[in-house]
């Protein structure tokens, strides 16, 4: 199956349950992630890392399915896993090993041949930032070196699909955006990318599509270009500004009136040319208009409440 | 002046031969076998495992080196103590 786009999706999931005893942490989840740099959005206990884990057939839904690049991670979690790299989110390297070495092993976990792994460990600790510090013992990294590694680990096999729990978390606001900036690079490099995250604006910054899950129900599934259409317009009229948001609510949108100022919205672009129509139709002469672009953020509580 | 030039090669991707189970399966045991020998590991991890080597061969040694004297092994054993009479 496929999005309407001439690529596959990455990930298929047909009304998916998972849940630890009494505890569900996700409830009959459908939704198509296409190809691209991908979005998790949610709180923290909404379901993303349960989602990744599902997607590594490490856990076991209590019903529904899953495909990750065409297979179900259930039924051949070995041929799934040699094409996904997962950075997780916790502390998980050794202390006393150097970053070359822990690299170079991830490679041969992943079945490339020692020498090979070796060549591909350098290059990838190179990618992250890491070639002057990649014989230095992990302990003595900083919190960011080591998101730094743990990235390197994950893409160091080459990867089709890479799987990134909150891979800022813990990072100061230099890091995070460093980081950022690597999982764009990354997908420069036709990398597909799926970043789990509880910060909206780090999605923001990175994906091109966005799931949104809370409490293991899916919000929303689609493009983040989708999501900034969504914004309200601000609008100003010379005179008649009751009028003009009267002629606005009669076109199903709503308005907040404050002086000549109008705020109208959320919606997409068919605001423009209508509000153009109801400020001619009430003869009011249009000052300005400006769209402000929704953040995620505002989506998000927006679709809490809904 | 030096014409050397640094190449940012980005990420590439990987078309080599893949070893699957069974080269994660020799990668997990060799790097059990350095690990556990502290080899590429901090100088304080060295210790334990070497001192237990060096202990089990100067085990061996004196116990070998007891034998000799004491001539308890046989001559079928060690040629060179054939003709040799016990101490």
């Amino acid at each position: 199956m496929s999005l309407g786009q001439s690529r596959p999706a990455i990930l298929e999931v047909s009304d998916l349950t998972h849940d630890y005893g009494e505890v569900v942490a996700l409830s009959g989840l459908t939704l198509e992630v296409p190809p691209g740099v991908t979005g998790l959005v949610g709180a923290n206990g909404a379901g993303k890392t349960t989602m990744l884990r599902l997607m590594l057939g490490l856990l076991h839904p209590t019903s529904g399915s899953m495909q990750v690049l065409g297979h179900d991670p259930q039924s051949e979690p070995l041929v799934v896993r040699s094409r996904i790299g997962y950075m997780p989110e916790g502390e998980c390297l050794p202390k006393d090993q150097t970053a070359a070495d822990f690299v170079s092993y991830a490679a041969q976990l992943a079945g490339i041949p020692s020498h090979e792994a070796k060549r591909r460990s350098s290059e990838t600790l190179f990618l992250v930032g890491l070639e002057e510090e990649r014989f230095r013992f992990l302990g003595d990294f900083s919190t960011g070196m080591q998101q730094r590694v743990k990235l390197a680990q994950a893409i160091v096999h080459d990867p089709d699909l890479l799987l990134l729990d909150e891979p800022a978390s813990g990072l100061d606001p230099e890091g995070r955006t460093q980081m950022l900036d690597l999982i764009k690079r990354l997908s420069d490099f036709d990398v597909n990318v799926i970043v789990s995250s509880h910060v909206l604006t780090d999605i923001e910054q990175t994906c091109d599509w966005v799931v949104m899950l809370d409490a293991g129900n899916l919000l929303r599934s689609g493009p983040l270009q989708g999501f900034e259409k969504l914004g309200t317009v601000l609008i100003e009229v010379l005179e008649h500004p009751d009028a003009v948001a009267s002629a606005i609510r009669g076109q199903g949108f709503d308005v907040v009136v404050d002086g000549l100022r109008l705020v109208v919205g959320p919606g997409d672009e068919s605001i423009e040319p209508m509000v153009v129509a109801a400020a001619a139709h009430t003869g009011s002469g249009l000052v300005r208009m400006i769209r402000g672009s929704a953040s995620l953020e505002d989506l998000f509580l927006n679709q809490e409440t809904v | 002046m030096t014409d050397q030039v640094i190449y940012d090669r980005g990420y590439r991707s990987y078309d080599g031969p893949r070893l699957g189970p069974k080269g994660a399966r020799r990668a997990v045991y060799k790097d059990g076998v350095r690990r556990v020998l502290g080899l590429g590991r901090k100088a304080r991890q060295k210790i334990f495992p070497w001192s237990l080597i060096v202990i089990a061969l100067v085990a061996a040694a004196v116990f070998v080196g007891a034998g000799f004297a004491v001539g308890a092994f046989p001559p079928e054993i060690v040629p060179a103590l054939r003709g040799r009479k016990p101490l």
